[in-house]
């Protein structure tokens, strides 16, 4: 996400992880968590994160899915893969 | 008989205690047989495993990484931002925010901005450093761990997390 786009600002801390769940094979997760984002360098703001991902054979991580919403109720969600 | 259950009984009360201190104050290094989720969390060819989000890559000079200091009050150094083209930046690995921890074996998390240029400066190319993503010990509630299976599970949604906001 911080290599992907600007639009977010930088990241200052994951929050919490508010949701997780692995698939059978063990491999495949999806997560729902809280990133604390600024734009300016002195306010910052929350935004709901969401990520699916599974682990590759050369034990890397793969993510297949990544959304934010910037600011929930006013529609802004963006979809980074 | 009788044994056989008090064995499993200290099985039972092994992988609870394994759970709970997940749990409850995070696992800095995690057990050996899930070191295969966490050895490389970016694909690289020599990254090697320290602790959650922490890991070492082998680099040539120049880095291309400008650095500035942390802002937490205890020293260190973090990436403001990679020089385009960079040896760092074609790493793919090394990102915006990263914590240097270490520069050739040499702790490096608590000392001043100056004093890490010039262990940087005095090392020979190519250098060994160990950076982590400054997320720490994410914060995962118990309702939340309860919806997994196993302590892999949580270690995989926590490389997952991490892996999301690189």
């Amino acid at each position: 996400m911080r290599r992907r786009t600007n639009i977010l600002g930088d990241l200052l801390n994951v929050e919490v992880v508010i949701g997780a769940g692995v698939q059978e094979d063990g491999k495949t997760g999806q997560t729902r968590f809280f990133a604390i984002f600024s734009t300016d360098g002195v306010s910052s703001y929350s935004c709901n994160v969401s990520s699916k991902g599974r682990s590759l054979d050369d034990d890397s991580i793969e993510i297949l899915s990544l959304s934010a919403a910037k600011d929930e109720g006013l529609g802004q969600t963006y979809q980074f893969i | 008989m009788t044994m056989l259950h008090l064995l499993l009984a200290l099985l039972i009360i092994s992988y609870c205690n394994d759970v709970y201190s997940f749990i409850n104050t995070g696992i800095k290094s995690p057990p050996s047989n899930l070191n295969s989720i966490f050895i490389h969390q970016q694909t690289s060819t020599s990254t090697s495993l320290l602790a959650l989000g922490d890991f070492t890559v082998s680099l040539e000079k120049p880095l291309g990484i400008v650095l500035e200091e942390r802002d937490n009050g205890s020293g260190g150094v973090k990436v403001k931002e990679l020089v385009e083209d960079g040896n760092a930046a074609n790493s793919n690995i090394v990102v915006q925010g990263d914590v240097l921890l270490a520069v050739n074996n040499v702790d490096t998390s608590s000392l001043d901005f100056d004093t890490v240029m010039e262990t940087i400066i005095s090392c020979d190319s190519p250098l060994s450093i160990t950076i982590g993503d400054g997320l720490g010990v994410l914060d995962m509630p118990k309702n939340v761990v309860k919806q997994l299976k196993s302590t892999e599970d949580a270690f995989l949604i926590d490389a997952i997390v991490r892996q999301s906001v690189r």
